[in-house]
């Protein structure tokens, strides 16, 4: 669903003239978002790393067969994917960075220090209030933990269904591991199927129709 | 605003339509500009080498302008998702490229009931035929011929199918052991390599587009092309107002979006193809003395009987490998076992189900198509694990029909960064279209059971529609009472102004549209390349007998 749902989006695309493209998350103004994300990330405290990394364990916990969350950088991921402060907030996660270290902040070392089940309690009081924290979070922790090449690596590993996935399609593609057509299926493909000539187009019987306007 | 320039033809927009129509008059040593408003979109910008090539699809390659806003997209108001892009080679620089063509039945759904604002097609599709195979040429399509629910097209080429994968092989298992109909699709991807373009790897993702030219869009098929046979192409040049004098249209200002200055250009044809809501967006933003609707609305048709397909998508999970990341779009394969009216389900018109790929991990946990997203804390592992390329999604795919009041208008406050009024989109299902929806995605579901789906989950029907198919709003018909153009695309206000892009259809049939765009712009292109003199001599827009002939 689009957020200019129900409302007047903001008469947006006028190019900005705030900072040069490229530099500084410029490209939130200006043009098509750069590809992965801020090329000068948002910084955060060593406090609030601590929080985002606690918050990967909570939302996918470690396993011995898989890279933790906590451990992949996802803290470099959300820098790159939040909206720097002073930035219109316009590209998805639609996170501001002023909120989110807030959110972060208020968390604090409680949360880091809590076990598992407490922090789980933590986080499912954020989903229950309808906190846009907890979308924003579980969004970038699913996008950035699934992105990461060791947990491809692992998904390969572990995942039959998997076996095969290399990360970004290209440039290998999976040409050499797609099943073709084989010839009995396709042998039977025409055996049903028709269509009616022009000519053949006449009225129906629409005293049939069961539905009412 | 110093002086004019003057042209013989001048097309607005560079998708399938714009593209088309270049690509038929492009030797004819006629002098043509084609406005675009947005960039020539570059390989590097596309999402498919990076690791974060998930996310991306939400972010700049997100297929509604309204959260994309790019500066060069324009507001849709609304309740609408509107899907489209603004570049050279328009939307479908991120469509799936599934190639699927009308059916003869699809011309005549005013014969056939009627319902709502339908009416007959203007022509056939024996019409049409030679032009699909021409089109698909120039293109480069790949697919199977042969398939028995459609005439024969034994003149059209085809590179050899895109491979299925076990995706594609379980949903046509699934429809021969229920004795349905299908086929192998036709897709816009090419399988042996062309000039400047890679053959398909099966890499997927063309719905972020294609950074090897694997997929068939005229940014690769046509505009090389066209420009180099001397079309001139201006990137970044945004049509304000279409201008007419004396019966006639006589151009265009625009805003060159590089420097923000205005320019007026005049032409002796004018071609529209700024797609199903850019063109009644411009047709109405064009009010001007004479003209007071808007340009071309003297019926006040422009921007009614809005076409988006009515869609639900369904996904089925199982307990063995799926594998939908792989392999590429549009689609392995179709079901039209349930595309023809049949009155005993109680509603007209009828559905085709669209097999899908899937993408990557992140689109597992995110809840693929359906919002099924991955639970997060204790259970998440296991979701993942049983879940990810276990997954198979159908796309419920329904005829709609034409209702007078879904129409494209203009927003009285929104604007573009140019300050042209944002299009406004009124749309509302019909019941027929609930009903037949309703129906097709129990169908889809008895068949991904019949071959061993465990779990199940489904949109019910989308509200708003997906909007990535965007028809009807100047459609052809019979009369200057029934519709906006005559039957080779003009206007019947002012014969040197056309219209031909997904706006010009005049029922959506169940299958994308692309492929009927693609055919009706070679064909426009071929009126006017050969009536050109008699054209531009036109005081008033011929009847359908009355046109000259190709
Ligand atoms: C996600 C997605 C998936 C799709 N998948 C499929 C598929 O599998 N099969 C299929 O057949 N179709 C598919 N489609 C639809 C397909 O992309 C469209 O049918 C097709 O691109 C329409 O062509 P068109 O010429 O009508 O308009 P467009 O391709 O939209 O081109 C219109 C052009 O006009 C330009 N323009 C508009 N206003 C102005 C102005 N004022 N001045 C200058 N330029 C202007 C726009 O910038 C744009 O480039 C898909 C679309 C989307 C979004």
């Amino acid at each position: 669903m689009n957020d200019a749902l129900g409302e007047k989006p903001a008469p947006f695309g006028a190019p900005e003239t705030t900072v040069a493209p490229g530099w500084g998350g410029g490209f939130f103004e200006t043009g098509r978002p750069r590809l992965g994300g801020l090329e000068q990330p948002v910084r955060f405290t060593d406090a609030q790393a601590a929080v985002l990394n606690a918050l990967a364990d909570t939302i996918i916990p470690p396993h011995p067969d898989w890279p933790n969350a906590s451990e992949v950088d996802l803290v470099a991921f959300c820098g790159r994917y939040i909206t720097p402060s002073g930035y219109k907030n316009k590209h998805f996660p639609f996170a501001d960075a002023d909120s989110f270290t807030a959110a972060l902040d208020k968390l604090g070392q409680a949360f880091v220090d809590a076990d598992p089940a407490e922090r789980a309690k933590a986080l499912e009081a954020l989903e229950k209030a309808e906190d846009p924290f907890f979308e924003q979070i579980r969004a970038l922790v699913y996008y950035g933990y699934y992105s990461r090449p060791e947990v491809v690596i692992a998904i390969r590993r572990n995942v039959p269904a998997g076996k095969d996935y290399h990360g970004p399609p290209l440039p290998y593609g999976y040409i050499q591991s797609l099943e073709p057509w084989d010839e009995t299926t396709l042998a039977q493909a025409n055996e049903n199927g028709s269509y009616l000539e022009t000519e053949q187009v006449t009225r129906v019987d629409l005293s049939k129709l069961t539905w009412t306007k | 605003m110093a002086g004019y320039e003057e042209v013989d033809v001048l097309i607005i927009g560079a998708g399938p339509g714009g593209a088309g129509v270049a690509y038929e008059l492009k030797d004819t040593g006629a002098k043509i500009v084609c406005l675009e408003q947005g960039p020539w979109v570059t390989p590097p910008e596309h999402p498919h080498y990076h690791d974060e090539w998930e996310i991306e699809k939400q972010r700049g390659w997100a297929y509604d302008p309204n959260v994309r806003q790019l500066p060069e997209d324009y507001p849709v108001t609304g309740t609408t998702t509107p899907y489209m892009m603004n570049n050279v080679g328009g939307s479908t620089v991120h469509y799936a490229g599934h190639w699927p063509r009308y059916k003869p039945v699809d011309f005549r759904k005013g014969t056939e009931h009627g319902l709502e604002g339908t009416i007959d097609w203007p022509i056939s599709y024996e019409d049409l035929a030679p032009f699909y195979d021409r089109n698909d040429a120039i293109y480069g399509i790949s697919g199977l011929l042969g398939d028995p629910s459609y005439p024969d097209r034994k003149n059209a080429q085809r590179d050899p199918m895109v491979l299925p994968g076990k995706l594609g092989l379980k949903y046509a298992k699934a429809s021969r052991d229920l004795g349905w109909h299908w086929w192998p699709s036709d897709n816009a991807v090419i399988t042996r390599p062309r000039e400047n373009r890679e053959a398909d790897v099966g890499h997927g993702n063309e719905l972020s587009g294609s950074p090897t030219g694997s997929l068939s869009t005229p940014a690769h098929a046509h505009w090389p092309y066209n420009v180099r046979a001397g079309v001139d192409l201006r990137p970044m040049s945004r049509v304000e107002t279409i201008t007419a004098e004396g019966g006639r249209a006589t151009g265009a200002v625009y805003i060159d979006r590089n420097t923000g200055n205005r320019h007026e250009i005049r032409a002796k044809i004018v071609v529209l193809a700024a797609n199903g809501i850019g063109s009644p967006r411009m047709l109405l933003a064009s009010a001007q003395k004479g003209h007071e609707n808007g340009l071309a609305n003297s019926n006040g048709m422009v921007g009614k009987y809005l076409m988006h397909h009515v869609f639900a998508f369904c996904d089925s999970w199982f307990d063995e490998p799926v594998e939908g990341f792989k392999g590429s779009f549009g689609s392995p394969m179709y079901s039209h076992e349930f595309y023809h009216t049949d009155m005993d389900r109680g509603f007209v018109n009828g559905f085709g189900m669209q097999v899908a790929r899937s993408f990557g991990p992140s689109y597992a946990a995110m809840g693929t198509h359906t919002g099924y997203t991955a639970p997060w804390g204790e259970k998440h592992r296991d979701f993942f694990a049983n879940h990810f390329a276990n997954h198979l999604m159908v796309f419920m795919f329904g005829e709609d029909l034409p209702v007078e009041t879904n129409a494209v208008t203009l927003d009285p406050e929104v604007t573009d960064s140019d300050g042209i009024p944002a299009a406004h989109v009124n749309y509302e299902l019909h019941p027929n279209d609930i009903a037949l929806a309703k129906y097709g995605i129990e169908k889809i579901f008895e068949a991904t059971r019949a071959v061993g789906a465990v779990e199940t989950n489904d949109t019910g029907v989308l509200y708003p529609p997906p909007a990535w198919h965007l028809m009807g709003t100047c459609r052809m018909g019979n009369t200057p009472e029934d519709s906006v153009l005559n039957k080779w695309c003009q206007t019947w206000d002012l014969p040197n102004l056309f219209v031909v892009d997904g706006s010009t259809l005049t029922t959506g049939g169940a299958v994308n549209p692309t492929s009927t765009i693609g055919a009706l712009a070679v064909r426009a292109g071929e009126y006017i390349k050969r009536n050109y003199d008699h054209i531009t001599s036109q005081r008033t827009t011929p009847s359908n007998a009355d046109a000259p002939t190709m």
